[in-house]
């Protein structure tokens, strides 16, 4: 076969093809969250020993198959940091994740975008606060205790009277095989892919993600973070009676919570 | 290895800057589903990211995307007719953006291209995709697909064969 016996195609053929030789722009919402989900994948390691690093190509991607993923990420380079979940480090991690969303939640609430530096800032303390929380212990030394139960029980049962703005049909737990090292960072995953959509004005895309949060973690570490997100995003697509409702039920819930203040400056309490 | 430096994120963020709205178009031309676009392209830029150190800066940088999106799509196929979800499968539509009255026969052209190339069998569409859509040279396409040049000429001549009876038939044409 060469190139001699190839009959062309014809000029209506051409055509029709020259119709499809565009690219064919991808939806921005969907781009915004598979970056954010690879971001977390490729060069985010939970605990902060790592985070936005260089490099790491070989050693912190995920060991994907050649198949597509429908589930949510499994962790690349999660399940390697389960080591060092011992102690009072895990609860450091949760706290830490808390405060670096936190801070984005709240900034977005107040500017409106993200507080580079605030964040920035936060890295910073998260990583401090992880190298007094597990100080590094030579390779060759295995952990001495086992890690603790997760830490997802601290919070009260969720409100009867949470409003339905994100279907609560399904609610199973995480899956009883992550650690929950991992399932911190699979949260933060999801509410980091909401909080980049709302910093790009894409507030149905913020409320997919946390729907997705909702149904896989109803009474996760970073719920606090998540109800708080949802009455942002709710506000910003002009659902203002939803909104209402999502930040009264926050209230109920966290009256004393972190995020109160930047929820009320959005839905003020009637 | 080339003994070159390793990649860095900012050389990802470029990557993917720049060439997500190709992997995405690609990926839709080789048949996957809108609904699992991203699922599969998801999987491209972790490979393409873990086999970055490994690629050749000076050959272009799209047919070596490309040869990753074709294994994953193909991938993406057989296990979709394992699970029987994809017979009969139609291109989506939902995500195009509205179009202007005057882009409507553009629209319905491109439809037209990508629901006749769903009757082309997928190693015979990735080589019509890359030569007559993206234009690349039959010896590009062959060494991207990994597969003889003899045999890149004879996909194409039948997914032309395939093309142009499929666009027949979607017009009612006898």
């Amino acid at each position: 076969m060469t190139p001699n016996d190839l009959e062309p195609l014809s000029p209506e053929l051409q055509a029709l093809l020259a119709a499809e030789r565009p690219l064919t722009s991808a939806p921005a919402a969907a781009k915004s969250r598979l970056l954010a989900k690879l971001s977390t994948e490729l060069f985010e390691v939970p605990g902060g020993d790592g985070g936005g690093s260089e490099g790491g190509s070989s050693s912190s991607g995920p060991s994907s198959g050649p198949g597509p993923s429908g589930a949510p990420p499994t962790g690349a380079g999660v399940s390697g940091a389960g080591v060092s979940a011992a102690g009072s480090g895990l609860v450091a991690k949760a706290v830490v994740a808390k405060l670096v969303v936190g801070a984005s939640v709240a900034s977005m609430a107040v500017g409106g975008a993200i507080g580079a530096g605030v964040h920035s800032a936060v890295v910073e303390e998260r990583e401090r606060q992880h190298r007094l929380a597990a100080p590094e212990r030579p390779a060759t030394e295995r952990p001495p205790e086992p890690p603790p139960p997760p830490v997802v029980t601290a919070e009260p049962p969720p409100s009867p009277s949470t409003p339905v703005v994100i279907p609560p049909t399904v609610t199973a737990p995480a899956k009883p095989q992550l650690s929950a090292d991992e399932q911190l960072a699979l949260e933060k995953s999801y509410v980091e892919q909401a909080r980049v959509a709302m910093a790009r004005q894409d507030p149905n895309g913020a409320l997919e993600a946390l729907a997705h949060h909702q149904r896989r973690f109803p009474n996760g570490q970073l719920t606090e973070e998540r109800m708080a997100l949802e009455v942002m995003a709710l506000s910003s697509a002009g659902r203002s009676i939803e909104a209402r409702n999502a930040a009264n039920a926050f209230r109920k819930r966290f009256p004393a919570g972190l995020l109160r203040s930047a929820v009320d400056a959005t839905a003020p309490e009637e | 290895m080339h003994g070159k430096a390793p990649p860095t994120r900012a050389d990802f963020d470029r990557l993917y800057e720049a060439e997500f709205d190709y992997v995405w178009s690609t990926l839709r031309r080789l048949g996957v589903p809108d609904a699992h676009v991203e699922d599969v392209a998801h999987d491209v830029f972790i490979t393409a990211w873990k086999k970055l150190a490994e690629y050749d800066s000076s050959r272009p940088l799209r047919p070596w995307l490309f040869g990753i999106a074709y294994r994953f799509a193909s991938d993406f196929r057989d296990r979709a007719w394992q699970r029987r979800e994809v017979a009969d499968a139609e291109p989506d539509t939902t995500d195009e953006a509205p179009t202007p009255e005057g882009h409507a026969q553009q629209s319905q052209a491109k439809q037209l291209v990508l629901r006749a190339m769903e009757s082309i069998p997928l190693d015979r569409r990735a080589v019509f995709v890359m030569h007559e859509l993206e234009g690349q040279g039959i010896p590009e396409v062959a060494a991207a697909l990994d597969v003889p040049l003899n045999t890149a000429y004879s996909r194409l001549r039948l997914a032309r064969r395939d093309f142009q009876a499929a666009v027949e038939k979607l017009r009612g044409a006898p």
